[in-house]
């Protein structure tokens, strides 16, 4: 410090050179900052305010649970719904089942969701499936072979699909919108189709839906 | 320290920082105009992370530089970025390609995702990253702020400004009539780094939930029990008949029978009983003698099914023995069994 005070000034003036020259060509490519990034695009902010609002970065979760708060915690996972099952139909009765599609993460989701169906009786299964905030709802009854299962006023994704091994789209992308902590119902009807076989009697079937959630952007 | 030598220090110190200031302008401006030229002429786009789905290769808030690729020369493992059929951009590492002429049909998945991406995306061309820097998003995020916008506004002017300002002892109408110049230019270029127009990348966080049913079964159609077989007579030798019954199996179920000669088994006569009996209940069916006319062996035959639809039916028979007899020469009757 003290060995430096004399040759200050000529330190000044070395720096003031720099690596790109005088100062003032310096200050000019600056403006190349200002510049530079908003040759990017600048006309889609001005014809579109909505990209300004999904700026967003996020650093959160995203988590789906299915039926309630404690499963499919995190990523992944299976439920297994053995509510989800009926005994002894005949052609023509259905059943209905509804659970929650939870959104337990930190940030919005949409949801959608393929299907598969296994068993002999899967080709005379026809899968209606549906979401919105009416749980399903069950009338008559096996003995009476009148059993009808109905998912009052939600939004049909699918109608009366035959599933089979392969997967199919049940909820179409993009999907069911879920705020961050909210959830939505799902409601199934599964049927057994007027037309069924009579090599049908006595099979079985089983289903497996796949829930894909993806963060709201 | 005197005086003169503080004077010289804080000069000095002053022209560091300046010096710094614009070196680190100067450069970032170049990288800048590089930047804008290659988003403008090389199809380059700069893309902002916002969430962490590629983690831990490429955390939320990385600033990554795609360069638009036809689809035919992508490869699985590349990192790149397409549009959702919901409009949104998603940046991901390819799984699989699968070509058909120009369009390619790609399946992708973020690094942190367990599974691919519920959609396939059908597209000719794609942005493919070619390098990322993490934590840049966050700053040109940040930029968006209007209280940022202010700070860089502020900044920019006083750089120019200090930089303009005339010196001491310099007669500097020219560079006062520069800085004016330079404040105006950086508050139009305010509105130049306000909008970086980096395009978001969701990435696209995902969870995948599968719910496997329970058990759904069709019915069986069970075949009634071993029906009994009773004489029931009429008046004097009239009437005579036999008399087959079961109890009703279920009360969605009605029965066809045939009555068949036993040593032919041609077709007598059929029916349908039991629809409408209730569970456990009574089913009947009575064979007299006005059915046929040969006194042989018959069988009755019945089959259980469904009244609706009726192509359900049981996959077993009950057979009767039943036979036609003449009853004191000119009288005839059923009676059970086989003679």
């Amino acid at each position: 410090m003290t060995s430096g005070r004399h040759s200050a000034p000529r330190g000044q003036r070395a720096t003031k050179r720099g690596w790109f020259g005088h100062g003032r060509t310096r200050a000019l490519l600056s403006l190349g900052l200002v510049f530079g990034f908003g040759a990017v695009g600048t006309m889609a902010y001005w014809t579109d305010q909505g990209t300004m609002t999904t700026g967003n970065i996020s650093a959160g979760s995203l988590d789906l649970r299915l039926n309630n708060a404690s499963t499919l915690i995190g990523q992944g996972g299976t439920w297994n719904n053995t509510d989800f099952a009926a005994t002894s139909l005949i052609p023509g009765e259905s059943v209905a089942f509804s659970f929650p599609v939870r959104n337990d993460g930190t940030a919005g989701f949409r949801f959608s969701a393929t299907a598969t169906a296994s068993g002999t009786l899967a080709t005379g299964l026809r899968f209606t499936t549906t979401y919105g905030a009416s749980a399903a709802s069950n009338s008559g009854s096996a003995s009476a072979g009148n059993r009808a299962g109905t998912c009052g006023a939600n939004t049909v994704g699918t109608s009366s699909v035959t599933l089979s091994a392969s997967s199919a789209s049940v909820i179409n992308t993009p999907g069911v919108t879920v705020a961050s902590g909210a959830s939505t119902t799902v409601c199934v009807i599964v049927a057994l189709d007027s037309s069924a076989g009579n090599s049908l009697q006595g099979a079985t079937g089983t289903a497996s839906y796949v829930f894909n959630a993806v963060q709201l952007s | 320290m005197t005086d003169g030598a503080r004077k010289v220090s804080r000069s000095r110190t002053a022209s560091v920082v300046r010096n710094m200031l614009l070196n680190i302008g100067a450069m970032l401006g170049v990288l800048c105009i590089v930047v804008a030229l290659a988003s403008a002429f090389g199809g380059i786009t700069p893309l902002v992370f916002r969430s962490g789905s590629m983690a831990p290769e490429i955390q939320a808030g990385a600033l990554a530089f795609a360069k638009q690729t036809p689809v035919k020369d992508v490869a699985v493992g590349d990192i790149v970025s397409v549009r959702d059929s919901a409009g949104t951009r998603v940046t991901h590492r390819v799984v699989s390609v699968k070509l058909s002429g120009g369009t390619g049909e790609l399946v992708l998945r973020g690094d942190a995702n367990e599974q691919p991406d519920a959609e396939t995306y059908k597209v000719t061309s794609v942005d493919r990253v070619f390098v990322d820097v993490p934590y840049l998003g966050h700053a040109l995020g940040w930029a968006r702020h209007p209280a940022a916008l202010f700070l860089v506004g502020a900044s920019v002017s006083a750089l120019l400004l200090f930089v303009f300002k005339p010196r001491r002892g310099t007669r500097g109408g020219g560079h006062r009539k520069a800085a004016r110049v330079g404040t105006a230019l950086a508050v139009l270029g305010l509105v130049g780094i306000a909008v970086p127009g980096v395009p978001g990348t969701s990435a696209a966080f995902s969870d995948v939930g599968t719910m496997t049913t329970g058990t759904v079964s069709a019915h069986t159609v069970t075949s009634q029990a071993q029906p009994a077989c009773a004489n029931v007579d009429g008046f004097l030798v009239l009437g005579n008949i036999a008399r087959v019954t079961w109890a009703q199996v279920n009360a969605l179920y009605e029965y066809t029978w045939e009555l068949r000669r036993a040593d032919n088994n041609s077709l007598a006569a059929s029916g349908t009983v039991g629809s409408g009996i209730a569970q456990g209940a009574t089913v009947t069916v009575d064979i007299s003698t006005g059915l046929i006319g040969t006194n042989t062996n018959y069988n009755v035959i019945v089959r259980a099914r469904l009244v609706t639809p009726n192509t359900w039916v049981a996959a077993t028979t009950t057979t009767t023995p039943v036979r036609r007899a003449s009853i004191i020469i000119i009288g005839a009757a059923f009676r059970c069994g086989h003679s």
